[in-house]
């Protein structure tokens, strides 16, 4: 990890520019539409109103400034309308609760009926905010409060980047194809990241799985809460989608890291997916990758590093029976650390596991 | 532009001052003003004069074409040049601000005798901000905004440098734009933009720039610090899909300075899209539907880095057309998503192409009077399918191209080669690809990793 963040700082260094890139947020703000960002008061109508006057406008950023906005209800992002922070995230929030102090423009949670947010335009997006459920449990409970998606996307050309998300229980759902996530902190209990019904090429880099509901009040690793995500958390589940593209994905304590499966959705062509991974750090679960399915010609994943969660791991990569299809992954210059109960990569009873396994 | 600010704050001061009291004059009559509304740019250059509306509305929000009274003006920003004391015509009035001071400002206007009876706008005030839109650009997709963005790139030239930021709005150009040292021109929403259903044409969904010159390169990046972020660029004159051969235009952007960058943006329908001739520069996040060459690199002599780029079949999804039209059976002949030339140490990742002639193309440049004429450098992450030729190459500089995890995929039953070394260059080729995997063995007709006749082809870790 250090040494990518040196090789990120020398690339900067390296990149010559005179001028520094702008924030790309230049719009109304919501606060022009009455939003408070006040913790307290419910902006779910001012925001609405901001999001509605951007999209008459012919779309356009709506500008949430680094404030706590109070929010009951949900949000549809219509076309070339993109939801922005002030200034650049992700946000890591160590020792620092986002219900009670602003450091990001922070949207607080409550609604428990749909998806928080529907990117249902094409063009539409979500820029450097960071999400935050103020009514889930604290981390000494034994199990989270369900909460439907944070982001749910159900139009292609949608973007979600550089956000972050601290106590979800579910947050991205994408739901169709041509569409890009990158450069998110996830916090999220049961699913960090789910892909269905993606005719179409998706593309996820730099997102990073992570424990955000510790480090808000610095508290030791684990907690309870821990223990939950440790038996049902996954980082990503990916059904069927035509062609993944995953860059630089990291996740730390749970309990799959990448779940590829078929769709409960049986009425598609096909109910599974492929595609190529790289840079992929799968550390502390039960299982990292676990298949069921996959369309021709499968996933294949090159540097691939996967570590068990201490007493608790089962496989580094299991190849399961019972899919739609013949399920085939190749991992390129894999390598895994831990006790595996069933082995690090266990023979799969049919179909095709390939590892080029590094020293 | 002006119009869809009107709109957008028309709604919003509705929604603030909505609940103003107000009516009807007892015994009928033509309604009494009881608020204004202010409409007008969500932004402003520091320094720079934009214009506004001042619209007198009744209780239920109509337009009260009958008051007469005298409007004044204030702001929060002391320093503001506002207009003088002014009655509306019919109701309405146009008129002109300059903030100086940069941060969250308001103007509000007053009537002169009753206090109550006001509304206001809000407007940020950016330092080194410039408004196409305070130039006189439209963005309504007919008049010609070349004169215009140009000027607002000579006043951020004076200035020293700063952003030049397009709206969400088609921006029609007939000419060509020249982007000086310290400028970068820029969308106010996060780009890349993938267009799928949508025509640029006809609908705004980014800041579009209609792209219709054919003399030159569109965009000129001249100088260091000079970039293009977060636009779309299309061409509303190219041929449909149907057609079986493009329109040739120049290249969208020729990048002729050190220390530039191109970011965010989408072009669908180019003929050859960035064309770099210089080092030290950073092209990333690009979605690229050119016909013909999607980046060409040549005459750099110092670092270039390529991240995240996507070359796809962008005019297909315009109107959610099935693939393969016409005009992606010419691009299967003829494109190329990645030609470089002289290059000493590219930097290549997340390279991503689907349906070309070739994905890249590494050879000499026909610029016989640089020392070398070819190039050298490193990639990973580069996945390439629906190609006839994966990676050709005929020439390299020491210690030639390395790439790591590399995915190459033939098209159909025309593929020829995933990886080819040809003879003929000025000096002999050395390719390496450590992690490969290929798919169609039995459509390359030349064999995946064909055999090199010159130069070196090392192979490392084929996955099956």
């Amino acid at each position: 990890m250090k040494i990518t963040f040196i090789v990120v700082l020398f690339w900067i260094l390296c990149a010559g520019s005179g001028t520094e890139a702008r924030a790309v947020c230049v719009g109304a703000s919501v606060n022009s539409f009455g939003a408070k960002g006040d913790g307290r008061t419910d902006d779910t109508a001012a925001i609405q109103s901001a999001i509605k006057a951007a999209s008459s406008a012919g779309g356009g950023s709506v500008v949430f400034g680094v404030a706590r906005y109070y929010t009951t209800g949900t949000f549809i992002v219509p076309q070339g309308v993109v939801l922005c922070g002030a200034i650049e995230g992700p946000f890591d929030v160590v020792g620092i609760n986002p219900a009670v102090t602003s450091v990001a423009p922070t949207l607080l949670i409550t609604n428990t009926s749909k998806p928080f947010l529907t990117l249902q335009g094409v063009s539409s997006g979500v820029t450097d905010l960071l999400f935050h459920y103020p009514g889930q449990v604290p981390t000494s409970a034994s199990a989270p409060t369900v909460y439907p998606y944070t982001i749910l996307v159900t139009a292609p050309g949608t973007k979600v980047t550089r956000s972050t998300v601290t106590n979800a229980y579910n947050f991205l759902d994408i739901e169709v194809g041509r569409t890009m996530a990158q450069d998110l902190f996830i916090g999220a209990f049961n699913t960090g990241v789910h892909i269905d019904h993606t005719f179409d090429r998706v593309t996820l880099r730099n997102l990073f799985n992570q424990v955000f509901w510790d480090v808000v009040g610095n508290q030791p690793y684990p907690q309870p809460i821990d223990t939950w995500a440790l038996n049902h958390g996954t980082g990503l589940v990916v059904d069927h989608v035509d062609s993944l593209e995953v860059h630089d994905f990291f996740v730390f304590s749970r309990f799959t890291g990448i779940l590829l499966t078929d769709s409960t959705d049986t009425s598609q062509a096909a109910t599974c997916g492929y595609g190529a991974g790289s840079d992929i750090d799968l550390d502390t679960v039960q299982y990292g990758i676990v298949v069921t399915a996959t369309n021709t010609p499968g996933f294949k994943f090159t540097n691939v590093d996967i570590g068990a969660a201490p007493g608790l791991g089962q496989a580094a990569v299991q190849v399961k029976t019972g899919g739609s299809m013949l399920a085939k992954i190749e991992i390129n210059g894999g390598s895994q650390r831990g006790v595996w109960a069933l082995g690090a990569y266990p023979p799969p009873a049919t179909d095709t596991i390939v590892v080029n396994i590094l020293p | 532009m002006r119009r869809f600010s009107q709109l957008l704050f028309m709604a919003s001061s509705l929604s603030i001052f909505g609940a103003c009291a107000g009516g009807t004059p007892p015994g009928g009559g033509p309604p009494l003003a009881s608020q204004f509304s202010v409409s007008g740019p969500t932004s402003s250059g520091a320094g720079l004069a934009f214009t506004f509306t001042v619209t007198a509305l009744d209780a239920a929000n109509n337009l009260a074409t009958n008051y007469a009274g005298m409007v004044q003006f204030t702001s929060s920003d002391p320093a503001a040049k506002l207009p003088p004391a002014s009655k509306l015509v019919n109701g309405t009035g146009m008129f002109s601000a300059t903030l100086t001071s940069a941060g969250f400002q308001t103007i509000t206007a007053t009537d002169a005798f009753s206090p109550s009876l006001m509304g206001s706008l809000s407007v940020t005030a950016v330092a080194g901000e410039f408004p196409v839109s305070s130039f006189g650009a439209k963005g309504d997709g007919q008049t010609d905004d070349t004169a215009a963005i140009q000027s607002a790139i000579n006043a951020a030239r004076a200035a020293g440098g700063g952003s030049v930021v397009l709206g969400v709005a088609r921006y029609f150009t007939t000419g060509i734009l020249v982007v000086p040292a310290g400028v970068v021109l820029c969308g106010p929403t996060e780009g890349p933009f993938d267009v799928q259903g949508i025509d640029p044409t006809a609908t705004a969904v980014a800041a579009t720039l209609l792209v219709t010159s054919t003399s030159g390169p569109f965009l000129t990046l001249e100088g260091v610090g000079a970039g293009v972020t977060d636009l779309l660029f299309h061409y509303p004159n190219q041929v449909t899909t149907s057609t079986s051969a493009p329109n040739v235009y120049p290249y969208t952007i020729l990048v002729t300075g050190p220390g530039t960058k191109v970011a965010r943006d989408t072009v669908t329908n180019a003929y050859n899209f960035l064309d770099i001739e210089s080092g030290r520069v950073l092209a990333e996040d690009l979605f690229i539907g050119a016909f013909d060459t999607g980046i060409n690199i040549d005459h750099a002599s110092d670092h270039v880095t390529l991240r995240h780029l996507v070359h796809s079949v962008f005019w297909d999804i315009i109107g959610n057309q099935p693939f393969p039209q016409p005009i992606d059976t010419w691009v299967l002949s003829n494109g190329t998503a990645l030609v470089v030339r002289r290059m000493d140490s590219l930097e290549v990742s997340d390279f991503f192409v689907f349906e070309r002639f070739s994905g890249m193309l590494l050879t000499d440049s026909s610029d016989a009077s640089q020392n070398p004429t070819c190039g050298y450098g490193t990639g990973s992450d580069i996945d390439i399918e629906g190609v006839q030729y994966g990676i050709v190459i005929t020439a390299s500089n020491t210690p030639g191209y390395k790439f790591t995890n590399v995915y190459l995929e033939s098209q159909g039953d025309s593929g020829v080669a995933a990886v080819q070394v040809r003879a003929g260059g000025s000096l002999p080729p050395k390719i390496e690809v450590n992690g490969v995997s290929q798919s169609g063995p039995e459509t390359w007709a030349d064999g995946a990793f064909p055999p090199p006749p010159v130069g070196e082809l090392v192979v490392v870790y084929p996955l099956p």
